[in-house]
C-alpha cells in the first residue's frame, strides 16, 4: 500500500476517534503486535473508538482505503486471533465498557464488548444471578473477545461455552452497517446467526453490544481436591466420573509441574508429592451436591486417590480457583517461554492421550505441564522451554505431534481458544475441502471481500507469510498429513 | 533508523508472557483503555528499547512517564515479573542517557527538591518559610477572596498539594515501664516536618503496647524519591547512611509509618546487592523493616485497641498494598477498635493518583484518578478516611476539598492513638 | 407412489425421494439443483407446517429411511445418529445406558432428530436445558448443490471453525439437510414429577429450580410444572410446590397437556422474553396479538403456540416476535 493511502487512513481514523486514540508510530503499534500466545506482528495502525458509531465509521474508513480490519479486545487470546497479518488496522473495543442493563426478571445482561467477563458476574450477583462462562483470563478478557473465541472456562463443563449464553449481538458488518442478530425472546423468526457469530474470531464483523443469559446462583457449591499418585490414575478417575453420567460444574486436572508453579505463585500449599490432582466443583441443590460429592469421591478412591481436601470456606474456595485460573502465567516461573495447546479429546480416551502427550514431550526433551478442563476432555498441555537454549522449530514440531494424537483419537483442534493463525494450517487434519468450503460460503455471506481478520481460521493464503512460525506450521501441517 | 540503544537490565521482565492479567489492575489502563498505557505494553516497550529494536523516542518515554509506579501490576502478576525494579532500571537509563528533555528551570527545581529532602537542616528552613504562608493566614485569604482561582493552574495544583506545615512536630513518648521490644521509628524527610504528629501518634501507640521507641538521631531521608527519579547515585548514598545510623541503634525492628518509605527501605537489600561491602549489611537492615500496621498486627494478642465511634473507609496505599503486599493487617487493626465501623470502598486497591510527584507531572491523569477515588470514598458515606501514607493523605484531602467536603483524612495510627487515649 | 402424503398448503410435489444413505441423498439434491427443482425436506412432518408455504415445490425428500444410530459412546456422553431417526427410537437406545438427549417434543414417535433440530422445536424443558441447538455438537449436512459438508465434531467443546451445526438449527431445511448429527447427552433423571399449580404462583415459581413450566388456555387451561433430577431434591421442591395447591399429574397427562397440537397449520407462534410478563403469559400473548386465543400453550424459555379463535385453516402457522 502507498504511504499516501496509509497517511490518509490515519488522518481519517484520528478525525473519528481523536488523535490520542489512534496509533501509527512504530513505538506505539509495537504494543499491539502480541496477544497472550506466541506470534508477533505489529499492525499498520490501531484505532480505539469509544462507541458503535465510531467503530462503524472506522470500519468504513478502512474499507474505503482498502485496508483489512482486525478486531481486538483486551488481547488475552492464545491463538493469534487479534494479530494483524498483513497491513491491517486493529480496531480495539477496550474502551466500550458500559454494563447497560441487568434485567433480573428475564435474566439478561446487556453489555458493551469491552466489559471484562468477571464484571458481568459482579454486576449480576446482587440480583442473585451470575454469568456462567469463566475463562481463566476472566478478570481481564472482554465479552467481545470471549464471543470471538467462544470462550469456555472450567464451568463450561456444566453450563456450556459462550455460545450457550449469548442471546443476541449488535454487530458492525464489514461494510460499516450495524445489525442486530438474535434476541432476548427465544425462537425468533428467521435465521439465528448468533451461533455462527460466536466463535467466528472476528471474521464476520465487530460485535459492539451483547445480550447475555444470566443464571440463578446455585443453592449450594462444594469444591474439593482429590490427590492421585500419577497423571494416569487421575485421568482414569475423570473418565469414570463422566462415564457414570455425573457432570460436575467443573473438573480440572493439575499435574505435578503445575502444582509446583502455583505453590510458588500463590499461598495454596498443595501437596507437592502428588502426581496429579483433580479440582472438582459441584453445584446445585444441597441434595444434589451432597450425592454427587460422595459419588465422585468414591470413584476417585477406586482409581487410587490418596486423599481429598475439601475447601471449607469461601476464601479457600476462591484461593483454589485463583491458583487454577492464574496457573498458566504462574508456569512462567519454571521456564520463561511456553506454548499452550487447546485440543479436545473424547473423555474415554483421556488416560491414553495424556500418556502419549507426555511421551512426546519427553522425546523432545521439554517439560510439559498439564493443567486443564479434564471434565470436557479439553487438554491444555503446556510445553515449557527457554528460547535462549531451545529452538522454536522443535517446539512447533512437538506441538504438531500432540495435535495429531488428539485428532487421531477423534478430537478437535481447539476447545475454547480458537484457531486464529496458530492452528489454521492444521484445519485440513479435521476437515476436508468441502467442509471448509461450506464455512467459507457462510463467511462470504457476511464478508465477500475477506476484509475482516484475514488469514485467521482458514488455511492457505500468504497474508501471514511474514510471521516466521507460520512457515514452520505450514510445513508441519503438510508433512504430517493424516 | 540509527540511534544509540539504551542499555539496562530487563531481567526482571523475563517471566512476562503477555497474558494480560495485569491490565485491569493498572490505573492508567482503567482510565484510558489503551494498551500503550498498560503494564504489559510498558514492559514490552522497555524490552524492545533495551533490545535496540526501537528508539527511545519522546512518545515511548511518555508512556513510561505515565506509569504511576504503583506496582499494582506486580502484585497481581502470577509470573513474578519485577515491574518496580524494571521501571526503575529504565528510568535510570533514560536519566543517564540524558534523553529526558527538561527545561533548565524544571531541571534546576528538580535538583533542588531532591537535594532539599536529603538535607534535614535545609528542609527545616524551607518548611519554616512555607509555614508562614499558612500561619499568617495568607493561604486562607487567597482562598477566601477567590484570588487562588486566578492563579496559574500548575501553581494552584502545587498550592493545593503542598504538605501541611503547621502540624505539631514529633515528640518522643515516655519509655514504657515494662518494655517487651525495642524499635526505631523512621522519621524521614517531608514526614518529619509535615506529619510530626503522626510519628508521635505511632510512637504513643507502640509505647502503650509495651514497645520502646528509641531515638536514631543520624537517620536521614530514605532516598525513595531519588530512586524513583532515576538518581541512583544519591539513592545509594542515602541508603548507606541510614544503614549505619540504624545499626548503631541496635533495635529489634525498624518501624515505618509512611508506606512509600517502607517499601523503599525493604528494597535496600536489592539496591546494594551488587556491593560486596554493603550487601550483607543491607540484607540485615531490610529484614528488620516493618510497616507500622504490619508490626502492630504481628504483636501477640488480639485485644481491643481502644474505643472510637466512627464510620471510616480505608484507602489502601499502593506502596503498602502492592509493594509490600500488606492489605489485611490495617483492616484487621481497625476492626479491633470498639465502635469503629469499616466500610470498604470500590476499587480500594487502585492508586489515588498521588504517586510521589506524579500529580505534578501528569496532572490530567492524576486528577481523574483522584476524582475516581473521591467518588468511591463519598459513596461509602464514611465520616473519615483512613490511610497509611502521607502522599495519599494529601491527595485525598485535596480531592475532598475540591468538592467542598469536610471529611477528615487520618493516618491509621492517629485513629488508634485516639481510640486508645 | 402416493405423493399426496407430502401435500403442503394445497401444494403437491411432482416427485419424491426416500434415500437411506447420505450419498444417495446428496446425489438427489445435486440432481435437483441441476434441474433447478425446489425441494421440501420431510422428517416426521410434525412441524412441517411452521412458517411460510414454499414458493415452489417440486420434490419431497423424505428422510425417514435415513435413520439409525451410527455410534453411541456412553462413556463420552455423546452419540451420532442419522437425521431421520425418530426421537423415540433414539430415546429407547440411549435409555439402555441410562442416558438421554434432553429435548422433549410432541409426538416423539413421529418427530425425527433432524426435524427437531432443523425446526428448533420448542421443548417444555427449555427452562432447564435451554435451546435444542445446545445439545448438538456436530453434523454432516448436504448443501443445496449436493455438497456433503461436515461441521463440529464428536467432542463436547469445540471451536474448530464455524459452528455450522448450530447455525442450521431453526433454519427449516433452507440452508442444508441434516444427514447425520452428533449429540451431547445427559444421564436420565432419577425422579420426574409433574404438577398442576395455582396460576397465581407464576411469579414465585421463577425462583424454583424447575425442569419445565407451561401455561395453557382453552380446555386444559392451567399452569403446569415439572421437577426432575435427584429423587431427594425433587422431593423437596415438590413439597415447596404444595404451597401453590399443587396436584400431581401423571406423565401421560403431562404429555397430552403441555404440547400444542402437532397439526400446526392453524397455529400462530410467538415469542416473548422469559418471565417478563405478569400473570398468564399465554393470555397476554393472545391479547397482544389482537384476538382471543381459543387455545394457547406457552413454554417458559421457548416459543408459545396459539390457536386463534375462529380461524379457518387458511395458511401455515406464522412465527412472530412480540419483543426482541
Amino acid at each position: 500500500m502507498s504511504t499516501r493511502t496509509a497517511d490518509r487512513l490515519v488522518r481519517d481514523l484520528e478525525s473519528i476517534c481523536g488523535e490520542r486514540n489512534v496509533f501509527w508510530r512504530e513505538e506505539d503499534t509495537l504494543v499491539f503486535e502480541y496477544d497472550a500466545g506466541f506470534d508477533r506482528r505489529p499492525p499498520l495502525a490501531v484505532a480505539v473508538p469509544k462507541n458503535t458509531d465510531e467503530i462503524a465509521r472506522c470500519v468504513r474508513a478502512a474499507r474505503d482505503a482498502g485496508v483489512a480490519v482486525v478486531p481486538r479486545g483486551a488481547g488475552t487470546g492464545l491463538s493469534g486471533g487479534t494479530i494483524a497479518c498483513g497491513d491491517a488496522v486493529v480496531i480495539s473495543t477496550a474502551r466500550l465498557r458500559t454494563i447497560h442493563e441487568i434485567d433480573a426478571v428475564s435474566r439478561v445482561a446487556v453489555v458493551d464488548p469491552g466489559v471484562p467477563n468477571l464484571e458481568v458476574s459482579a454486576a449480576a450477583r446482587p440480583h442473585g444471578l451470575f454469568f456462567a462462562p469463566d475463562p481463566a483470563s476472566q478478570r481481564v478478557s472482554t465479552i467481545g473477545g470471549n464471543i470471538g473465541t467462544n470462550a469456555g472456562g472450567p464451568h463450561a463443563l456444566r453450563y456450556g461455552s459462550m455460545v450457550d449464553h449469548v442471546l443476541a449481538v449488535e454487530m458492525v458488518l464489514p461494510d460499516g452497517e450495524v445489525a442486530v442478530f438474535g434476541g432476548v425472546a427465544p425462537d425468533l423468526p428467521g435465521y439465528d446467526c448468533v451461533p455462527l457469530i460466536v466463535g467466528s474470531e472476528g471474521t464476520l464483523g465487530i460485535v459492539t453490544k451483547a445480550w447475555l443469559r444470566l443464571l440463578p446462583l446455585p443453592e449450594d457449591v462444594r469444591t474439593f481436591l482429590a490427590e492421585f499418585p500419577d497423571v494416569r490414575s487421575g485421568a482414569r478417575a475423570a473418565s469414570a466420573i463422566i462415564a457414570r453420567g455425573i457432570v460436575p460444574a467443573a473438573m480440572e486436572m493439575l499435574d505435578r509441574t503445575t502444582i509446583r508453579a502455583v505453590n510458588a505463585a500463590f499461598d495454596v500449599h498443595l501437596s507437592e508429592d502428588a502426581g496429579s490432582m483433580l479440582l472438582v466443583e459441584v453445584e446445585g441443590l444441597r441434595e444434589e451436591t451432597g450425592s454427587a460429592t460422595s459419588a465422585i469421591v468414591a470413584l476417585c478412591e477406586d482409581e487410587g486417590a490418596r486423599g481429598v481436601r475439601v475447601a471449607e470456606t469461601q476464601a479457600e474456595r476462591e484461593l483454589l480457583w485463583k491458583a487454577r485460573k492464574l496457573g498458566y502465567p504462574a508456569l512462567a516461573r519454571i521456564k520463561p517461554n511456553s506454548y499452550i495447546h487447546d485440543a479436545v479429546v473424547p473423555r474415554s480416551k483421556l488416560p491414553d492421550v495424556l500418556d502419549s502427550v507426555n511421551a512426546i514431550a519427553d522425546r523432545y526433551g521439554y517439560t510439559v505441564a498439564n493443567m486443564f478442563h479434564i471434565g470436557d476432555g479439553n487438554l491444555h498441555p503446556l510445553l515449557l522451554f527457554d528460547l535462549r537454549e531451545d529452538t522454536i522449530e522443535g517446539v512447533m514440531e512437538a506441538s504438531a505431534e500432540i495435535l495429531k494424537v488428539a485428532i487421531e483419537s477423534g478430537g478437535a483442534l481447539s476447545g475454547e481458544h480458537g484457531i486464529g493463525l496458530e492452528k489454521n494450517h492444521f484445519m485440513f487434519w479435521v476437515y476436508g475441502p468441502e467442509d471448509l468450503e461450506a464455512m467459507q460460503r457462510a463467511r462470504s455471506a457476511f464478508d465477500p471481500d475477506g476484509a475482516m481478520n484475514p488469514g485467521k481460521i482458514f488455511p492457505g493464503g500468504d497474508t501471514c507469510a511474514a510471521i516466521p512460525t507460520e512457515r514452520i506450521k505450514r510445513g508441519l501441517a503438510e508433512g504430517m498429513w493424516i | 533508523m540509527s540511534f544509540a540503544p539504551l542499555t539496562f537490565d530487563v531481567e526482571p521482565a523475563r517471566g512476562c508472557i503477555h497474558c494480560g492479567v495485569c491490565l485491569e489492575s493498572c490505573p492508567t489502563y482503567l482510565l484510558t483503555g489503551l494498551e500503550t498505557e498498560s503494564p504489559r505494553g510498558r514492559i514490552h516497550l522497555m524490552q524492545q528499547v533495551a533490545a535496540g529494536r526501537v528508539a527511545p523516542t519522546d512518545t515511548l518515554r511518555t508512556h513510561l512517564d505515565r506509569c504511576l509506579a504503583c506496582r499494582a501490576c506486580e502484585a497481581v502478576c502470577p509470573s513474578g515479573v519485577g515491574y518496580g525494579a524494571l521501571i526503575e532500571n529504565a528510568r535510570a537509563a533514560f536519566e543517564e542517557a540524558h534523553v529526558v528533555p527538561r527545561s533548565r528551570l524544571a531541571g534546576l527545581l528538580r535538583r533542588m527538591l531532591l537535594a532539599l529532602v536529603a538535607d534535614p537542616a535545609r528542609l527545616e528552613g524551607a518548611a519554616g518559610i512555607l509555614a508562614l504562608y499558612e500561619r499568617t493566614g495568607l493561604r486562607h485569604l487567597l482562598r477566601a477572596t477567590g484570588l487562588r482561582s486566578r492563579m496559574p493552574k500548575a501553581l494552584r495544583r502545587m498550592e493545593a498539594l503542598y504538605p501541611p506545615l503547621t502540624r505539631p512536630r514529633y515528640r518522643a513518648p515516655a519509655r514504657p515501664a515494662h518494655a517487651t521490644a525495642r524499635v526505631a521509628l523512621l522519621l524521614g524527610c517531608v514526614m518529619r516536618v509535615a506529619y510530626g504528629d503522626v510519628h508521635t501518634a505511632a510512637a504513643r501507640v507502640l509505647s502503650r503496647l509495651g514497645v520502646e521507641v528509641v531515638d536514631v538521631p543520624d537517620q536521614i531521608c530514605c532516598g525513595a524519591l531519588h530512586a524513583h527519579a532515576g538518581e541512583r547515585h544519591d539513592a545509594t548514598r542515602l541508603a548507606k547512611r541510614n544503614i549505619e545510623a540504624f545499626e548503631r541503634a541496635k533495635v529489634d525492628a525498624i518501624v515505618v509509618d509512611a508506606a512509600g518509605c517502607g517499601a523503599h527501605l525493604k528494597g535496600y537489600g536489592h539496591l546494594l546487592a551488587g556491593d560486596p561491602q554493603w550487601a550483607a549489611r543491607a540484607e540485615t537492615f531490610t529484614s528488620k523493616v516493618r510497616d507500622v500496621t504490619e508490626y502492630l498486627a504481628s504483636r501477640e494478642g488480639n485485644e481491643r485497641l481502644g474505643k472510637l465511634a466512627l464510620r471510616v473507609t480505608y484507602q489502601s496505599p499502593c506502596h503498602l498494598a502492592h509493594a509490600q503486599r500488606i492489605t489485611q493487617e490495617p483492616r484487621a487493626l481497625l476492626r479491633r477498635v470498639e465502635g469503629l465501623e469499616l466500610i470498604e470502598m470500590a476499587e480500594a486497591e487502585v492508586c489515588c493518583g498521588s504517586a510521589g510527584s506524579y500529580n505534578l507531572q501528569q496532572p490530567e491523569l492524576a486528577d481523574e484518578l483522584r476524582d475516581r477515588k473521591v467518588d468511591a470514598i463519598l459513596a461509602t458515606g464514611a465520616e473519615a478516611v483512613v490511610s497509611a501514607n502521607p502522599g495519599c493523605m494529601l491527595q485525598v484531602r485535596s480531592g475532598l476539598e475540591e468538592r467542598g467536603r469536610d471529611i477528615p483524612v487520618l493516618h491509621l495510627v492517629e485513629v488508634l492513638d485516639r481510640a486508645m487515649s | 407412489m402416493d405423493l399426496a402424503i407430502y401435500q403442503l398448503e394445497g401444494m403437491v410435489p411432482s416427485r419424491s425421494q426416500r434415500p437411506s444413505d447420505t450419498a444417495t441423498l446428496a446425489r438427489g439434491i445435486g440432481e435437483a439443483n441441476e434441474t433447478n427443482s425446489s425441494i421440501v425436506v420431510w422428517g416426521g412432518g410434525t412441524r412441517i407446517g411452521v412458517g411460510n408455504a414454499p414458493a415452489r415445490y417440486d420434490i419431497a425428500i423424505d428422510l425417514r429411511d435415513l435413520s439409525g444410530i451410527v455410534e453411541h459412546s456412553p462413556a463420552d456422553l455423546v452419540c451420532t445418529v442419522r437425521g431421520g431417526t425418530t426421537v423415540a427410537a433414539l430415546a429407547a437406545e440411549l435409555a439402555r445406558a441410562g442416558q438421554r438427549w434432553p429435548v422433549d417434543v410432541a409426538d416423539p414417535e413421529r418427530a425425527t432428530i433432524g426435524g427437531t433440530i432443523a425446526s428448533a422445536a420448542p421443548s417444555p424443558s427449555r427452562l432447564r436445558h435451554q435451546h435444542v441447538r445446545d445439545w448438538v455438537i456436530g453434523c454432516t449436512a448436504v448443501l443445496g448443490d449436493g455438497t456433503v459438508a461436515r461441521a463440529g465434531g464428536r467432542v463436547v467443546k469445540n471451536v474448530t471453525g464455524y459452528d455450522l451445526a448450530r447455525l442450521y438449527s431453526g433454519t427449516f431445511g433452507t440452508l442444508a439437510v441434516l444427514a447425520e448429527v452428533s449429540l451431547k447427552l445427559s444421564a436420565i433423571d432419577e425422579a420426574v414429577r409433574a404438577f398442576r399449580v395455582d396460576e397465581s404462583a407464576y411469579e414465585d415459581l421463577r425462583h424454583l429450580p424447575l425442569d419445565s413450566l407451561v401455561l395453557t388456555t382453552g380446555h386444559t387451561r392451567g399452569l403446569y410444572v415439572r421437577v426432575a433430577g435427584l429423587a431427594a431434591a425433587v422431593e423437596r421442591v415438590s413439597r415447596e410446590l404444595a404451597r401453590y395447591h399443587a396436584t400431581e399429574i401423571a406423565s401421560v397427562a403431562w404429555d397430552q397437556t403441555v404440547h400444542p397440537s402437532t397439526d400446526a397449520a392453524d397455529l400462530t407462534r410467538a415469542s416473548v422474553p422469559p418471565w417478563r410478563e405478569r400473570g398468564s403469559i399465554a393470555q397476554t400473548v393472545a391479547r397482544r396479538l389482537g384476538h382471543a386465543a381459543q387455545r394457547a400453550t406457552y413454554h417458559a424459555g421457548a416459543e408459545g403456540a396459539l390457536r386463534p379463535e375462529g380461524s379457518a385453516r387458511t395458511g401455515p402457522s406464522s412465527r412472530l416476535a412480540l419483543e426482541r
